[in-house]
């Protein structure tokens, strides 16, 4: 049987699993229940941060408990049933409390989000600090720094386990049963007293039967609850009046297969992504790119091809169309549902990145259209931007042509949407000859260095192309001169160009999409600043350097992230590598600060502090360097394992300066512990809302970084010329 | 390398909590109890707010001390863009809007619900006035109106502001926005007229005045014999509006109102004195979800649709199915019976197809089937004129066919007419009266809802 020492590491170990695991299901949820964009993002994973911050300053009275083991077998049972309850509750009570079908505003879903995951965080904040302080009763001073160690590895794990064997094949509530499993069975080896070890405090004593027939009764519940899948329960009450034809996973997120009076909805991440019968979709995305060539033989379509667009361009006797699809499962399941818009030998189906497609194929295509969803995410801004538009040309045939759609238009464009509209006009214009907007049911995009048409009515009938949609008549009606001449004003008004590093496009997006909602918000928003401001007025060093550490840690994790999509690609297994690549740098920085540095070394500390800021400079100035060296599709390799590098270094910094601040506090286990995971877990929720949904958009990645290494200068200033 | 402190450091006893209290702790732990108070009150306001306004729809009431400031106001009133509104009531020195069922009740300062009205001084102004942000020339049929001179093209206008809050409004940008956010009232004063220079910038639309002659004289010079209100809601911009219908009665020129008819009766029959048209959006016939949805309520506008045919004005309907709202079928028959039954059998209905919009994003676009199958409730329960809007490809969607021997009077595609086979109002080929206001310009006696 294992030392006490050696199960409460385990237990720390479970923790940091469960923990991650369940932290990916239920942001996956709330991305589908509210909004699929980087708001939602920043908010799902800043309110994570904050709660579990706020759990583990709860815990700082652990070190008053007689008896932690009770608490830490409890903790354990509750921290196995909450995830499973919190997501049903999250499907089941969305559409009570808000419109179904109907997108939520910024500060209802902060409140929502924040009570959906305060059960689990608090209790799991908690236990982290109660974890350090059981420790310390037999390891003393170094107890954090391995609780921190062992939470680390614990997490690598549970990403690795998610991202390859679970995402792609369980539905969301047996992965929690999985996770829920191996946590019951730790906190069901706690009740048990090693007799190896000496207890320090007689009092405590060890909860055997009480604990046992707990976690027993917990395990139970667990399985009888998913036996009755509740997947499939939650899925009707969701989608209610839809016959439910499919329901899966993805590494992507989750595919739902709705029936509707015959029509089929493919419902991606909760936004539905393909309904049969769009006509209108499929005949604009196909033929205002199409009828500009003349003889067009090859194809590229990105995104959309199960929707029928692909067969809509066969119409043209083309030789081929390649439809690029990041998520295989799409392919899969649009096959067997959809098969008759793919089966034609001339369509070929490729599962990969869209922009890592168009990098490295050495395809010449007469046409180029990207269905892709709107600018919403820094994700999608990647097919808005000049470098991405740089890289179409070199696959365009000469005077071949791309196409894109941007927003609608009924009968009205309003300031914000002509900054998007202007945006995009220029940022095609930085390297085609000729730009066209057509104001159809969306607004289309065509980009050429060939002259470009808008007597598209005339060129159908020319070429004799069988159209439903897309008629003169409806030509007629929507290209009027009127609808034409506001397009252009539109696009004439003044914007940025939309670059990769610095999405000009995506923060007017962003700004749209908000002003939908009343933000009425400044009495909340205020009070938070101040509590906010007084926390960290009343830091001392060691917790501000955990602060400013925790926000670059993970606001150089979203950039280095967001750099990793832009410049290779979105793969799931490459991205799942890059956050591996993290959390094994935190684990070893930690390892090697636990056991190789000299305990209480302020200095050593201020210099790590110094180490982050320069590595936050240096970041902009490498990715400039990546962007111009690695554009060649030989390089792509290289520019892969550089990001994987720096985020492995990342990783080792953040590590390091954990341990060696909890060393330089001493007031007890409990107490530094509560502190420090506090001060981290509230950093890096402020890194991941402030970058994603501020920073970059506002300042770019150079200003992002910058105020990162101004934080950590400012850190490291403090723990080296301030005692306390 | 292990400290001899290490053991008092690390026992519990060594807790600085244990015993004293200081004054620096003290003063942390007011500061994060007061936080923490202020954070769940308000939070706790936030959702009572919300409970109070409905079964948690998007409903808003009016926005308090919300209207623009002196130099603002200034600005405004020397565009001409303000005007004293109608059908209101004054208490001591707040007023009552009466021009529709919200009934915004305004101290001095307060803004409407619709956005546009303002209570300065203890009078209700209305800030939408003259100052349209969007103008089209449009076919009658984009209204959608089949029924109301086939073919011909109406000058289309809207300001900002709406009365309901629709979560699917495909015009949010105008109607959910202040006029204010969408109109610029610093620099030249700008009158857009016949001979006036056409605005060439986005500056230009939002600073642009255009006064009820204005209109008129932009639509006879356009060569559109009738003036639209719509995109947004007349309603909202009610004022403005019955001044131009005036003015456009006056020039012979026909007027037609595209409305949500959430509308009070009075105000209602008005402005219908100088109303040729009228384009109704009944958007279903469930209270719950008509405030779910639209934050309106459904009688209001049944008993606008029983106006409008007291007052002889022709009106069509729209019944936009959105599914899995008002996409039940039993729902459908009932609204359709009530048509036959209060408003008759020659009222047209326009069934449309939603697809995801504004907030309403997460639901699919409404079956081809189902809009059929609206089709057959409606003509089964009598309505001779019935229509399927937003969808291509289904045969005779947009075409009127006689009720009698059942041929296409009048064949549409998407907005232009293709054929028309109607001759003094009746069928060309067997005679019978087709409801409608037709070219020839007289309204059958016999039929229309009048």
């Amino acid at each position: 049987m294992l030392s006490e020492s050696r199960r409460l590491i385990l237990a720390a170990f479970a923790m940091g699993f469960s923990a991650v695991i369940v932290q990916l299901v239920l942001m996956r949820e709330l991305l589908c229940a509210f909004s699929g964009n980087e708001i939602m993002l920043g908010i799902a994973l800043g309110g994570w941060l904050l709660t579990t911050g706020i759990g583990s300053l709860l815990g700082r009275s652990a070190n008053r408990l007689r008896k932690p083991a009770i608490f830490l077998v409890a903790g354990f049972a509750l921290l196995a049933a909450l995830p499973i309850a919190q997501v049903f509750t999250l499907r089941v009570v969305r559409d009570i409390v808000f419109t179904r079908g109907a997108a939520v505003g910024v500060g209802e879903t902060v409140l929502a989000t924040l009570a959906i995951l305060l059960p689990y965080c608090i209790v799991s904040g908690c236990m982290l600090t109660l974890t350090c302080e059981a420790l310390a009763r037999y390891e003393s001073r170094r107890a954090i720094g391995r609780v921190y160690f062992a939470d680390s590895m614990g997490s690598i794990a549970g990403g690795i386990v998610f991202c390859f064997v679970l995402a792609g094949r369980l539905d969301h509530f047996m992965i929690l049963m999985i996770a829920s499993m191996f946590i019951l069975l730790v906190g069901w080896m706690l009740c048990f007293p090693s007799p190896a070890d000496q207890l320090p405090n007689q009092n405590d004593k060890r909860p055997m039967v009480p604990g046992a027939i707990l976690t027993a009764m917990v395990m139970i519940m667990i399985v009888v609850a998913v036996l009755t899948d509740p997947d499939a329960i939650t899925t009707r009450l969701q989608y209610p009046r839809q016959n439910i034809l499919y329901r899966g996973n993805s590494p992507y997120g989750r595919l739902v297969v709705t029936e509707t009076d015959a029509q089929l909805n493919f419902i991606l991440n909760g936004q539905p992504y393909v309904s049969t019968g769009n006509i209108e979709q499929v005949e604009e995305t196909a033929h205002y790119a199409m009828i500009q060539a003349s003889t067009p033989c090859k194809v590229l379509l990105v995104g959309g091809g199960i929707s029928g667009t692909a067969k809509e361009i066969l119409k043209y006797g083309i030789d081929e169309i390649t439809c690029v699809e990041l998520d295989p499962r799409i392919l899969d399941v649009g096959r067997g549902f959809l098969g008759g818009n793919l089966d034609d030998p001339r369509i070929r189906l490729v599962s990969n990145d869209g922009r890592l497609f168009i990098k490295t194929t050495d395809g010449k295509y007469d046409v180029v259209i990207i269905d892709a969803p709107e600018p919403a995410t820094l994700q999608a801004n990647r097919f808005y931007t000049d470098s991405f538009y740089r890289e179409v040309k070199r696959i365009l045939a000469p005077g071949g042509i791309l196409c894109f759609a941007l927003g609608d238009y009924a009968n009205y464009i309003s300031r914000e949407q002509a900054r998007m509209l202007s945006s995009a006009r220029r940022t095609l214009e930085t390297c085609y000859r000729n730009v066209l907007l057509i104001p159809g049911g969306r607004i289309f995009l065509l980009a050429s260095d060939a002259p470009l048409h808008s007597d598209i009515a005339r060129r159908l009938k020319e070429r004799k192309i069988p159209v439903v949609h897309v008629t003169h008549s409806y030509l007629d009606a929507m290209l009027t001169p009127d609808r034409i001449a506001e397009v252009q004003r539109a696009s004439n008004e003044s914007a940025e160009i939309n670059k990769d590093f610095s999405p000009a496009l995506y923060d007017y997006y962003l700004r749209r999409w908000v002003s939908q909602f009343k933000t009425q918000f400044g009495m909340l928003e205020g009070i938070l600043a101040i509590a906010l401001f007084t926390y960290l007025f009343l830091m001392r060093p060691a917790p501000f350097a955990v602060f400013a550490s925790g926000f670059a840690a993970s606001a150089l994790e979203i950039i280095l992230l967001l750099g990793f999509q832009v410049l290779y690609g979105c793969l799931y297994n490459q991205i799942g590598l890059v956050v591996t690549m993290f959390m094994t740098g935190l684990a070893a920085g930690s390892y090697y600060a636990n056991r190789r540095l000299s305990a209480g070394n302020r200095t050593l500390l201020g210099a790590m502090m110094f180490v982050m800021a320069g590595f936050s400079l240096a970041l902009p100035l490498i990715f400039v360097a990546l962007h111009r060296f690695g554009a060649a599709p030989e390089s792509l390799p290289a520019v892969r394992m550089t990001i994987n590098v720096l985020t492995l270094m990342l990783g080792g910094i953040a590590g390091v300066i954990f341990p060696l601040a909890s060393q330089l506090q001493g007031d007890g286990a409990a107490h530094v512990s509560s502190r420090l995971y506090t001060a981290d877990f509230i950093g890096a929720s402020l890194g991941a809302l402030l970058v994603s949904t501020l920073l970059i958009p506002l300042t770019g990645i150079t200003g992002a970084c910058a105020l990162t290494a101004l934080l950590n200068l400012a850190g490291g200033t403090f723990v080296i010329f301030r005692k306390g | 390398m292990v400290d001899p402190t290490d053991k008092t450091r690390a026992s519990p006893s060594a807790d600085v909590f244990a015993g004293t209290l200081t004054r620096r702790s003290a003063l942390k732990y007011a500061i994060a109890g007061l936080a923490g108070l202020a954070c769940t009150g308000s939070c706790g306001w936030l959702l009572l707010r919300r409970s109070e306004a409905g079964i948690f729809a998007e409903t808003s009431g009016i926005f308090k001390g919300d209207a623009p400031k002196d130099e603002l106001w200034e600005q405004w009133n020397k565009r001409g863009w303000v005007r004293e509104a109608r059908h209101y009531v004054k208490i001591g020195p707040a007023v009552m809007c009466k021009l529709c069922p919200n009934h915004c009740r305004l101290s001095p300062g307060d803004r409407s619900r619709c956005r546009n009205k303002i209570n300065r001084g203890g009078t209700l102004q209305t800030l939408a006035y003259a100052n349209p942000c969007a103008f089209h020339v449009d076919p009658v049929e984009k209204k959608p109106l089949f029924h109301f001179h086939p073919g011909t093209r109406t000058f289309s206008l809207a300001t900002a502001g709406c009365v309901l809050r629709c979560l699917n409004c495909q015009n949010w940008d105008i109607s959910q926005k202040k006029p204010e956010e969408t109109k610029d009232p610093s620099g030249q004063e700008y009158r857009l007229r016949p001979d006036a220079p056409q605005p060439a910038s986005l500056d230009d639309i939002a600073r642009l005045s255009m006064f009820p002659e204005d209109v008129a004289a932009m639509a006879q010079a356009l060569k559109c014999p009738s003036i639209s209100y719509t995109y947004s809601e007349p309603v909202a911009y009610y004022e403005y509006a019955y001044d131009t219908c005036k003015l456009a009665r006056d020039n012979k020129l026909k007027n037609i109102l595209v409305t949500s008819g959430y509308i009070e009766e009075v105000a209602l029959r008005d402005i219908a004195q100088y109303v040729d048209a009228a384009h109704v959006d009944l958007k279903g016939f469930d209270e719950q979800i008509y405030q779910q949805l639209n934050s309106g309520s459904l009688q209001p506008v049944l008993n606008t649709l029983k106006t409008l045919k007291s007052v002889g004005v022709w009106f069509e309907i729209i019944n936009l199915i959105v599914p899995t709202y008002t996409d039940k079928e039993d729902v459908i028959q009932r609204m359709c019976g009530w048509l036959t039954e209060n408003i008759g059998a020659d009222v047209p209905l326009h069934f449309s197809r939603f697809s995801p919009a504004h907030k309403l994003t997460q639901l699919p676009p409404t079956p081809v089937e189902k809009l059929l199958k609206a089709r057959s409730i409606a003509q089964a329960a009598g309505l001779r004129y019935v229509y399927i809007g937003n969808v291509r490809g289904v045969e005779g969607a947009e075409t009127t066919f006689c009720p009698n021997c059942k041929k296409a009077v009048v064949v549409r595609d998407m907005f232009a007419v293709t054929a028309i086979n109607i001759e003094n109002s009746r069928c060309a080929f067997c005679k019978t009266l087709i409801a409608g206001v037709w070219s020839d310009g007289n309204m059958p006696a016999a039929a229309g809802p009048a």
